[in-house]
């Protein structure tokens, strides 16, 4: 059963892993592309910037289970180094136990939240009211760049509604990375009961 | 009174070891359940709303940058450059970790991943050469400090960009006071040497050697010199910058050092995630605390308290260091700038501080933080590094945090020290 578990936490880890890298390599890309259309082409993309802070928004939201994942927080230590390993063990598992709590409670109220989220991303509506797809084979800079934009917007068209991408949409991120962080909190939860444990019969 | 409360709250938490961010977020989430006072939604609401800021994308575009300057060799670049430079002085490697910092910091911009680069290379070089544990860690410590005053600091892209302040101005105004402290961090250093009769680098000084240093470095050195100009110069925006940078960063550690394999490309993109969502979630977290701060009226207090020592503005600027140091003590470096950063500047601007005086201070004075016992971050980096106690290196620290409290002090007495390059440049 634990091993089950752990290769579910594992590959959704791993998957989580490789969304939130691409979403950084998508974030270098889109903000050059800006750089690019505005000093080579003269014509300087809007949605750029939206689609950098939603990359950046996505990788934080979906990125935080790993960092609890591999404990990477930021936190002081200092008492650590004060009090017995024994408490040291149980002191780490209260607190992953209190981020488990609270990501319950951001996975229900983040849900509530996005549902109730006003306001569009207006940035994306060219995708959302006539996007086509704009490559033909002209120069091999213009072609590229053209094939970007037509990545981008295959990506953000399933989003659109009336003609932008509701605030909402994204907001929903929220609640998936509250489900991500639980996942996430139980796997080290467990870990720390499983360390106690063998502290325990150690003693 | 409910505010000292919950302050005593979060701090106890820190102290404990909880993760700040959560910290952070746990408190007002625990006051509006138990209050009522608003929904609890607000907790996300806020949240996401402190997330949904394009200037912050700078943030991890800096951390891949460092990322695959260190992938693309460029630290061994750095060492080497900065021992022909400085390794000949009395207690040559103390120098070079300060001078490693300060090049480091150009490329980075970030004090704990100073800390972790240049302490993993340098702490058990200078244990090995006789220096003694607690030494090698303060050095080691303090000096990953001017990586956020230094631009490009993360620090200060932070406080910028919750300030409203221009990027580049700030910048401008760091490039002094950094050079300055890591002069001072070196005489510190220098006379400590002398005492200890620790080591210098023998070998004798040769023009050509500098010049083959120099000419192996000369790539990396130039990326924050275009980073620096993008920004000042108009050309890039700080996040922009970011992207340049970590483009060149990749194409000279893919193509022309050779050292950046895919693999490593992919692990630095891993690495940068991490970080980033580590820092991310106090900003975000920062975002339901800044509104509980709010509605109980605490940062309109400190503000309204600050500004009644407009009169005397030596006591003012006494006032205003202590809350910045005491601060910086108790709690993140990130969660300080956010949170009491708009105020403390508020405050000081109201009272005829200049805008880039006041956030020198507030950044160098919540950095001091990272390196001071309770919750200094990097010093518990450097001092897991040395294998050593934790009240030595306290110890050994004193001297250096009493050379950032003078830079402290001369930034608020001397207004051109961050404020004649902004001047130079335009601002």
């Amino acid at each position: 059963m634990m091993r089950w578990l752990k290769f579910g936490g594992d590959a959704i880890g791993f998957l989580t892993e490789q969304i939130t890298r691409l979403a950084l390599t998508l974030i270098v890309v889109v903000v050059l592309y800006n750089v690019v259309m505005r000093y080579v082409m003269n014509a300087p993309p809007y949605w750029s910037d939206r689609v950098g802070t939603s990359a950046n928004i996505a990788m934080v939201l979906l990125g935080l289970s790993l960092t609890i994942r591999s404990r990477d927080l930021i936190a002081m230590q200092a008492f650590y180094e004060l009090i017995s390993p024994r408490l040291a063990l149980y002191l780490d598992a209260i607190w992953n136990g209190a981020i488990m709590i609270f990501s319950a409670v951001f996975t229900w109220y983040g849900f509530q939240t996005a549902v109730n989220m006003p306001g569009q991303y207006w940035d994306f509506q060219d995708f959302c009211i006539d996007f086509g797809m704009q490559a033909e084979p002209e120069s091999l800079l213009l072609t590229v760049l053209r094939l970007f934009e037509d990545l981008v917007g295959l990506i953000i068209k399933p989003f659109c509604v009336d003609g932008a991408v509701p605030q909402r949409t994204w907001a929903m991120l929220m609640p998936i990375s509250g489900v991500l962080l639980l996942l996430a909190s139980l796997g080290v939860v467990i870990e720390d009961v499983q360390k106690i444990a063998r502290f325990d019969r150690k003693d | 009174m409910t505010t000292i409360l919950l302050l005593i709250c979060l701090i106890l938490l820190i102290l404990l070891g909880m993760p700040i961010g959560f910290a952070m977020v746990i408190m007002p989430t625990v006051y509006i359940a138990v209050t009522d006072v608003a929904p609890l939604t607000a907790v996300p609401y806020q949240m996401y709303t402190a997330l949904d800021k394009f200037p912050l994308v700078a943030v991890p575009l800096f951390l891949l940058a460092g990322e695959l300057m260190n992938e693309g060799a460029v630290t061994d670049r750095l060492l080497h450059l900065s021992r022909e430079l400085v390794g000949r002085v009395r207690g040559g490697l103390a120098h070079i970790t300060v001078m490693m910092s300060m090049l480091f910091a150009s490329l980075n911009g970030s004090a704990v991943a100073s800390t972790a680069t240049i302490g993993g290379i340098m702490i058990p070089a200078m244990k090995k050469a006789g220096y003694s544990p607690s030494f090698s860690a303060s050095v080691t410590a303090v000096s990953s400090t001017i990586g956020g005053i230094i631009p490009p600091s993360i620090a200060v892209v932070l406080f910028a960009s919750v300030t409203n302040t221009s990027v580049g101005k700030l910048f401008s105004a760091g490039i002094l006071p950094g050079v300055l402290v890591g002069v001072m961090f070196m005489a510190v250093c220098y006379v400590l040497s002398i005492r200890h009769n620790y080591e210098r680098y023998e070998e004798p000084f040769s023009f050509r050697a500098l010049f083959r240093a120099f000419h192996r470095a000369i790539l990396a050195l130039s990326l924050p010199i275009i980073l620096y100009f993008g920004i000042v110069g108009g050309v890039f925006t700080p996040t922009e910058a970011g992207a340049v940078v970590c483009f060149l960063a990749f194409v000279i550690g893919k193509f022309i050092y050779r050292s950046l394999t895919w693999r490593s490309l992919w692990a630095a993109l891993g690495r940068s995630v991490r970080m980033t969502a580590a820092i991310f979630l106090i900003i975000a977290a920062a975002g339901p605390f800044s509104w509980l701060l709010t509605t109980l009226g605490a940062l309109q207090g400190l503000e309204i308290w600050l500004i009644g020592f407009e009169n005397n503005i030596l006591l003012f600027a006494v006032a205003f260091l202590a809350i910045i140091l005491v601060a910086g003590m108790l709690s993140d470096i990130v969660a300080n700038l956010i949170i009491l950063g708009p105020t403390l500047l508020t405050a000081a601007t109201q009272v005829g501080i200049t805008d880039t005086q006041a956030s020198m201070a507030i950044c160098v004075g919540f950095l001091i933080g990272t390196v001071t016992p309770p919750v200094g971050i990097c010093y518990f980096a450097a001092t897991r590094i040395a294998e050593e106690r934790l009240e030595r290196v306290a110890v050994a620290l004193l001297p250096f945090i009493g050379v950032e409290v003078l830079l402290l002090a001369l930034i608020m007495l001397v207004p051109p020290l961050t404020g004649f390059i902004p001047k130079l440049a335009g601002f």
